[in-house]
């Protein structure tokens, strides 16, 4: 083995020859350093594009867990109902306001399949009945009500109040566009071109059913097909909801009768997931009662949600509770994300692996530039290292030397870009990202402004794959340097 | 003619450096490649399974069903015009299509399901039937009767020879409702509609949704998407003197473009990316050369040599170098592109489980032999020459009396 | 002017290195070349041997033989009544550090390195503690005439004056005898000049063996045995001392 003082020499050395050759300790700084900026950016991106998936399906539509009974996970059935008040006995041992609990709070639903119907369009969706107050608890949707489309379940109509999706608005022809005076000078202050706006002046007024039939009449005043961010622009602020709108619902009740309910839309919400803002539809449970033909007590699903401490989002740390729960309800199903929201579920799975795959493949990039680099700047010295050698120094020194130089700039280059990385993901973690340019991700269920975070894990595998690039890339210099023959190296021009 | 010898000579004296060169262009192309063929082959394939065999990659509609898809926007039903349409270049097959959304009800469950259309196969529209039967059997021409996908009946517990009810809005605010015998069960490409589909022969839903021989559109599906341009322009030259227009699924659904325009995005960064790190590598490696071989430049210019025939033999020896990365990834990519072409990956489990939630199969094809290969091949070389030209100003520095001064 | 040490006779006669029917072949891809070919040499204390020969001879092969950078393909190198050719890689490398000193015609210090510090990286591959180290090394090169030039690097030192630190560096081991191989070839002649009183000085007060291999006539000049090698062989081998 080295001795210590050896190695504190041997060290020195290797630093005072990284400086040396400037130009080529910089350009392995720079890579490693443009490495790591792009792998640890790229990776932290990739974990907060699935973080937020994971966390939207959780917070916002499915919860940690559910409980259903058995008979409704296979056929969803009106009358495959459970009693609440089994649940909610149960339920209570694991909840403590204040304390520690795992349960932070559980809500109740009775789910209804019906189909939907306005004056103009109609779409099967899915009929959720509430206990507002109890829902807020375990779903931030009424944070997702759209600013003056209504409330969440606060208004006063004399019909059912609904809460309905912004897509779904859309399908059902409520959700409609029109140029006012107001939202063309709020156009004009966010950059509307002067000319197109005040060709748009004699379109003022008209109600558009669809996005289609306005950009049809913005391009017969216009003469053009508007695009960019003018059409963008356009599109957000002519929205506007019909106010209080009336759907008619039909569905068969528990006798298996066909019945109909007429609500009014007391709220539009807009999530970062079309599919649940087409499908889902928010009623009170006392206004179902009556047309459905169930009681208060029974239900179809409870919803739970755990307390934060536990970091539930990761199903590891739930399988406990989740378990405790079910051997309390032996003859009700309790589901977690596996179940609930699968999609969410394999974004959790593939989120480490896949970056893992992204970084693996940027530095070993790297690497070989690396590398070459690395062995052009040792090669230079060969006769050193020659000469060395015949004073004594050993293999397993010289050894040492290039890898500690190795070692070193790609430290430095791995610490700096750490560093700017970290500040840039700071940065964008709280105002996010759009990287899809103009183009959004929201067909996919998906948010387009992704905020990057990086987890403990992610960042140790950064450190650990670029001490291995630093181990790798000395491989070759070092091979090259200890197969000389030490008489080549220490030759002299005549001989 | 000397200076293309020299350069490949000069490749074999510096074999590691010349090996690791090629391999950092060798793997980053050969992901970006595989990365890109991928990404094209599973949208294709989303398309053309949710879409394409199942609403057509286009659709002649009525001029306002495009705006508003209500069914009191519907178009006349005529043969002629299937025909007519049918014989145009690059259409694999013309389709009736009437759709519409109901409640289903079997004894005591219901659930709101999409009522599509369903053509036998005819001599007149040469309909391609993308529907894969179950049980029972397919509708006949002007069946009375209905099919189900085979999830809706497992719910509803229906068998053949079973009725339901389907209630919903027909034309002009008519109040449609029906009772329908069960002929069988089937199952389409379009796995997000599996678990509501029921399909119905026109003539069933026409007389259902009370429309006086009207439909919703035509689909049309194409024997090579790639042409849907085309075939759209010679289609709109057959009917432009009617009231009717033709679009294709893009104009129709413009969010899934968005959708597939994103992750496409989101690829092509990371390939960027990837492309910045080997520029830099090779730039790297090309000034090191450089700087390595500084005497013998010095030498060969003082023996007569011109700068610009240094560059030159660089040059050929940096894209030589690079080629032969470019033909390893390809040798590689191609067979392995084309063979997922054919045999793409199929996902299990909560992989699949995602896909279907989606909508699409979970299958990931390649896209074949498409242009993109070239491309990312362009971006290479293109690449790699201005790394190398970047290099360049170091040899315009070099001073003879610098270099052959005996240290 | 002979100023002979007074040695005792068993000193004088020892024997520090035998050659015996050293042969030596390089095979490169299309020439053989027979470097060395029946070489019968002994060295004793104390020499201060020149090996000349025209170019291609065999000398920088022989001082490698010598000092156990290379091994010949027949025959026996017998240094200290030690048979060294079968030596492992780590014996004979330990060998080296203990025994011998070299002095290369370049490249003989880290340019990262100061002086001193070359001349301590010797010592600090061995034994020798903190203090010992920095002590020897300005002993060192004190006694090569650099004392006011101890913290400079080898950039800011003149040819000789670089050489003059390799000779304190092969020194600071102890060595039994110091190998230099063309030593003087970069030099001007009152570098040489000085860098051979320093290496003559040390050969008599110290007793140190030197085996130069060398074209430089002024180097010959000061030699007090001059053996001359071509074609692998020894010519002649004319010894002043003996005279």
């Amino acid at each position: 083995m080295i001795k210590m003082k050896n190695i504190k020499v041997l060290t020195s050395i290797a630093a005072k020859n990284i400086q040396r050759n400037k130009s080529k300790s910089r350009i392995i700084i720079l890579s490693i350093m443009i490495g790591t900026i792009a792998g640890t950016f790229i990776s932290a991106l990739m974990t907060g594009m699935y973080n937020q998936k994971v966390h939207d399906s959780i917070y916002t539509e499915c919860a940690h867990l559910q409980i259903v009974s058995k008979s409704y996970l296979s056929d969803e059935d009106i009358n495959s109902t459970f009693s609440a008040q089994k649940a909610e006995s149960v339920l209570k041992k694991y909840q403590n306001p204040g304390k520690n609990a795992p349960i932070q709070a559980f809500s109740e639903q009775t789910i209804i399949l019906s189909m939907a119907q306005t004056a103009r369009g109609n779409a099967g969706i899915k009929l959720t009945g509430i206990i507002p107050e109890e829902e807020k608890k375990v779903s931030d949707l009424y944070t997702k009500i759209i600013p003056g489309t209504g409330s969440y379940f606060s208004s006063k109509t004399s019909l059912p109040e609904v809460v309905i999706g912004d897509k779904l608005a859309e399908i059902l022809r409520i959700k409609n566009y029109r140029i006012t005076e107001k939202n063309l000078a709020e156009m004009l202050h966010n950059g509307l071109d002067k000319d197109i706006a005040a060709k748009l002046n004699s379109l003022k007024n008209i109600r558009y059913i669809t996005k289609k039939k306005l950009e049809k009449a913005i391009k017969a005043v216009t003469g053009q097909k508007v695009q960019g961010k003018a059409i963008s622009l356009i599109r957000k602020y002519s929205i506007y909801y019909g106010h209080m709108a009336k759907i008619t619902f039909s569905f068969t009740n528990t006798a298996g009768e066909l019945s109909f309910l007429s609500c009014r839309v007391g709220g539009i919400f807009k999530t970062s997931n079309t599919f649940f803002d087409q499908s889902e539809v928010f009623i009170r449970q006392q206004d179902l009662l009556k047309e459905t033909g169930l009681t208060a007590n029974k239900i179809h699903k409870t919803k739970i949600l755990l307390n934060k401490n536990l970091k539930p989002d990761n199903l590891k740390n739930i399988q406990p509770i989740e378990q405790e729960i079910q051997s309390s309800l032996p003859k009700l199903k309790v589901l977690d994300i596996r179940n609930t929201s699968p999609d969410a579920y394999s974004f959790q799975l593939m989120s480490l692996p896949s970056t893992f795959i992204i970084l693996f493949i940027i530095y070993l990039v790297i690497s070989f530039g690396i590398a070459n680099t690395m062995t052009m700047a040792v090669m230079e010295r060969i006769k050193e290292f020659g000469m060395l050698r015949s004073i004594g120094m050993s293999k397993k020194e010289i050894r040492y030397m290039i890898m500690a130089e190795s070692l070193i700039l790609i430290a430095i280059g791995a610490l700096i870009g750490i560093f700017i990385s970290v500040i840039i993901i700071i940065i964008t973690s709280h105002t996010g990202i759009n990287i899809f340019g103009s183009s959004s991700l929201e067909s996919f269920g998906m948010n387009s402004l992704i905020y990057p975070s990086i987890t403990p894990e992610l960042f140790i595998i950064i450190v650990i794959m670029t001490g291995i690039v630093g181990i790798v890339t000395a491989i070759s210099p070092i091979n090259k340097v200890l197969k000389i023959k030490l008489t080549n190296a220490t030759k002299g021009v005549l001989s | 003619m000397k200076l293309y010898k020299i350069a490949f000579r000069n490749i074999t004296r510096n074999k590691r450096r010349t090996i690791s060169t090629t391999l950092s262009i060798f793997i980053a192309l050969i992901f970006a490649i595989f990365i890109r063929s991928l990404q094209e082959g599973t949208y294709d394939a989303m398309i053309a399974q949710s879409i394409g065999e199942t609403f057509g990659y286009l659709q002649i509609q009525g001029k306002d069903y495009f705006d508003d898809h209500s069914i009191d926007n519907a178009i006349n039903f005529s043969p002629d015009l299937l025909k007519k349409i049918h014989t145009t270049e690059g259409v694999k097959s013309v389709t009736p299509h009437i759709e519409a959304g109901a409640l289903v009800s079997s004894e005591n469950k219901s659930k709101p399901v999409m009522v599509i259309s369903l053509s036998p196969d005819s001599v007149d529209t040469n309909f391609i039937n993308h529907m894969k039967l179950i049980s029972g059997k397919m509708l006949s021409k002007d069946d009375n009767g209905v099919m189900l996908s085979g999830q809706l009946a497992k719910y509803l517990n229906i068998n053949y020879g079973d009725t339901i009810v389907l209630t919903g809005q027909g034309y002009h605010g008519y109040s449609a409702a029906g009772l329908f015998p069960v002929k069988g069960t089937l199952n389409s490409s379009n796995v997000q509609i599996n678990n509501k589909l029921i399909c119905m022969s026109v003539k069933g839903m026409q007389q259902w949704l009370n429309l006086p021989n009207l439909i919703n559109y035509i689909a049309i599906d194409l024997i090579n998407p790639k042409n849907i341009k085309f075939v759209q322009k010679n289609i709109e030259k057959k009917i432009s003197e009617s009231p009717l227009i033709v679009k294709n699924w893009k104009e129709i659904n413009p969010d899934i473009e968005r959708g597939i325009n994103a992750d496409r995005n989101g690829g092509k960064s990371i390939i960027y990316l990837l492309y910045i790190i080997v520029f830099f590598g090779i730039f790297g490696t090309t000034l090191m050369t450089i700087n390595e071989r500084k005497k013998e430049f010095c030498v060969n210019m003082a023996i007569g040599m011109k700068k610009n025939q240094i560059k030159k033999i660089l040059f050929i020896e940096m894209m030589a170098t690079c080629f032969l990365g470019i033909i390893l990834a390809l040798v590689i990519d191609i067979p392995l592109i084309l063979y997922l072409t054919i045999h793409p990956i199929i996902f299990t489990g909560n992989a699949a489980a995602a896909f279907i939630k989606l909508g699409y199969a979970p299958i990931m094809p390649c896209g074949g032999l498409t242009p993109f290969i070239w491309y990312q091949t362009g971006y290479v070389i293109l690449m790699v020459s201005i790394a190398v030209m970047f290099s360049f100003r170091k040899i315009n520095k070099l001073k003879i009396s610098e270099s052959l001064h005996i240290s | 002017m002979n100023i002979k040490k007074e040695l005792s006779k068993s000193e004088q006669s020892e024997k520090v290195i035998i050659l015996k029917d050293l042969y030596k072949t390089y095979h490169s891809s299309e020439v053989e070349v027979h470097a060395l070919n029946g070489i019968n040499l002994h060295f004793n204390r104390g020499e201060f041997t020149a090996i000349v020969g025209p170019s291609g001879s065999g000398k920088t092969t022989l001082l490698n033989l010598i000092g156990g950078l290379d091994n010949p393909d027949k025959g026996d190198i017998i240094i200290n009544n030690q048979s060294i050719i079968n030596l492992k890689e780590k014996e004979i490398t330990e060998f080296r550090k203990r025994n011998i000193g070299f002095i290369f015609q370049s490249y003989n210090l880290l340019p990262v390195l100061t002086a001193r510090e070359n001349t301590e990286l010797v010592m600090m591959l061995q034994d020798y503690t903190d203090s010992e180290c920095k002590n020897r090394a300005e002993e060192l090169l004190k006694e090569v005439g650099l004392e006011n030039r101890m913290n400079d690097r080898p950039s800011k030192l003149s040819g000789g004056q670089q050489q003059r630190v390799a000779v304190a560096r092969a020194l600071a081991s102890k060595p039994q005898f110091i190998l230099a191989d063309e030593p003087t070839a970069n030099l001007d002649s009152k570098s040489t000049e000085g860098l051979l009183s320093i290496m003559g000085k040390l050969n008599k007060e110290e007793n140190i063996t030197f085996i130069f291999s060398t074209h430089d006539q002024r180097v010959v000049k000061k030699a007090r045995r001059i053996i001359k090698i071509e074609d692998g062989k020894v010519i002649s081998d004319e010894n002043i001392d003996k005279l």
